[in-house]
């Protein structure tokens, strides 16, 4: 089998290249390419400041996935479901990681990652008008929640929303908003490359370098190596990797006919490490593994979807919170309102320890994790607290409040 | 918690809540009342039980925490009194133990022992790496 990792749509380009090998002359052609079509395809003309702000957007994209990532997993039973659990905790610590990098491509840019002063108000549409037709709610791990996330996940984004014919005026005219996370990203790097290459026409540069990182050093072990930002090649990198974490940009097994030849769309099996997290979260609903002959392609013999090791899948054993727990809605001074309160605190203190991390103390990260520990057992203890109704539990509100 | 008669379940909650110190929504948190409960069911006389619930329901019904306590201490806690269920209820709470053995591995996680201490149980619920330099997390903001 033909590996082509480094293949434009390939989904497995996560699996990062070896540094030696990034400045082939294939790669600087490819490189070329993608400049030309960005300086082409870049709709309008931004600021450097527009990038900022469309970076601070993605990092509260990224941000946004996890609340309902985190509701849906601390909600499993302990000692149940573990293929489902992994599953799920491997895109997740993927978001972070994300989160973590667009941080470090906006400190790179001379930009201030601010994380902290916004939280989705659950539930809620994805910020930067990512697949307006989508709404996310904070919900117990059930066949819908996974369902919600293979929408978020989707490598189609918003098309996946709309009839054949609506889908070709959309392709036609341009659409307005954006169709999906990988749309997004896609028009942040055009951007990017466009500043950069009119920055370098005057002799400048838009990347400022080793600023505010946060290294390998202190991000480790989760999600992948952290990649951090002192030029073009870090920035376009770093992004690539993000979209092929998550959705990928298979978005062509939608658009494009099935070819039993082109591996492209046969990436799982025992050898891969990890693939997109659409494909992992359809592994859930269908509780089976995909095998190594697996395709994405949804024309394929296996219509896309995983025929291998199958794994067992109780959508019973779970906490059963009630859906979009707010503080608001409980009673001021009551017990309940006191421990949801306490987690909203804890909430908040990680963001912000994040978010400190982020801005020139990356030490603190790992003070954070001490946190992000903290988060889950009180998520968890609250899932196990009865509500009056006789079929609900509480459960987190993953809202800021006040705290210093 | 239909299973059982909620008032009994109810008792139980309550009575624990005095005798461990802990209010009624933390133990709920750890999700082991109905587990608890249940040990106390299969293990102990169930006349001794019905008594040892009805004279809870005498005790919560007084008026004031000081009556409440001075009643546990003199009724609940001597070892002669309800097969010495008082004591054990508190270490059952603290501990996850029925008379010295675990009760599940979730008793042994969920011990109240472990937050009166400050610490986590070893094996589980770990609190992340390094966090042993630092003083423990305390949200109090």
């Amino acid at each position: 089998m033909n590996l082509s990792y480094r293949k434009k749509n390939d989904p497995k380009r996560q699996q990062l290249i070896p540094e030696a090998e990034q400045l082939l002359g294939s790669e600087l052609r490819f490189e070329e390419e993608i400049l030309l079509e960005a300086a082409e395809t870049a709709a309008e003309k931004k600021s450097l400041e527009d990038l900022k702000k469309d970076l601070q957007t993605a990092m509260e994209l990224e941000l946004s996935t996890i609340p309902p990532y985190l509701s849906a997993l601390y909600s499993i039973k302990e000692g149940t479901n573990l293929e489902s659990v992994e599953i799920i905790k491997s895109v997740v610590i993927e978001e972070m990681l994300h989160m973590v990098m667009v941080a470090n491509l906006i400190n790179a840019v001379g930009g201030t990652p601010v994380i902290g002063q916004f939280t989705p108000d659950y539930p809620s549409k994805l910020p930067g008008d990512v697949m307006p037709q989508l709404t996310v709610p904070l919900a117990p791990f059930s066949i819908d929640s996974i369902r919600t996330f293979e929408k978020i996940e989707h490598p189609e984004g918003g098309l996946q929303f709309l009839s054949e014919k609506e889908k070709k005026k959309i392709q036609q005219t341009g659409a307005e908003g954006f169709t999906g996370i990988g749309e997004f990203y896609k028009a942040i790097k055009d951007a990017m490359i466009k500043l950069e290459e009119e920055a370098k026409a005057k002799g400048e540069t838009i990347f400022i370098p080793n600023r505010n990182q946060v290294t390998d050093e202190q991000y480790y072990g989760a999600g992948g190596r952290i990649i951090t930002v002192s030029n073009l090649d870090d920035a376009i990198q770093l992004i690539d990797e993000i979209v092929g974490q998550g959705e990928g940009t298979l978005g062509t097994i939608f658009s494009q006919d099935y070819d039993p030849q082109d591996d492209d769309y046969q990436v799982f099996g025992p050898d891969v490490e990890e693939y997109a997290h659409y494909f992992r979260f359809k592994e859930i609903r269908y509780s089976r593994f995909y095998a190594v002959t697996d395709s994405a392609h949804r024309d394929s013999p296996n219509k896309g979807l995983p025929t291998g090791q199958p794994f067992k899948v109780d959508w019973n054993a779970i906490y059963n919170f009630k859906p979009n727990p707010r503080l608001s809605s409980l009673e001021k001074g009551t017990a309940l309102y006191d421990k949801s309160l306490e987690f909203c605190k804890t909430y908040t203190m990680l963001l912000k320890n994040i978010n400190d991390a982020c801005n020139g103390e990356p030490d603190l990260l790992i003070k954070g994790i001490t946190l992000m520990y903290d988060l889950k057992y009180k998520a968890q203890e609250l899932m196990k607290i009865p509500l009056e109704d006789g079929i609900h539990t509480a459960g987190p509100c993953f809202e800021l409040v006040a705290c210093n | 918690m239909s299973k059982h008669t909620p008032k009994e379940l109810d008792l139980f909650l309550n009575i624990s809540s005095h005798l461990t110190g802990f209010k009624t929504i933390s133990l709920l948190g750890t999700g082991m009342t109905e587990t608890y409960f249940n040990t106390i069911t299969a293990h102990v006389n169930p006349n001794t039980v019905a008594l040892f619930y009805e004279a809870c329901a005498e005790i919560l019904a007084l008026d004031g925490d000081n009556a409440i306590k001075d009643a546990i201490k003199n009724e609940l806690i001597p070892d002669g009194n309800y097969a010495g269920l008082g004591k054990k209820i508190i270490l059952m709470w603290y501990l996850g133990n029925w008379d010295n053995d675990v009760i599940s591995a979730q008793a042994y996680t969920q011990g109240l022992v472990w937050d009166a201490a400050e610490t986590h149980p070893p094996g589980a619920k770990q609190p992340g790496y390094d966090s042993w330099r630092e003083r423990p997390i305390k949200v109090n903001c």
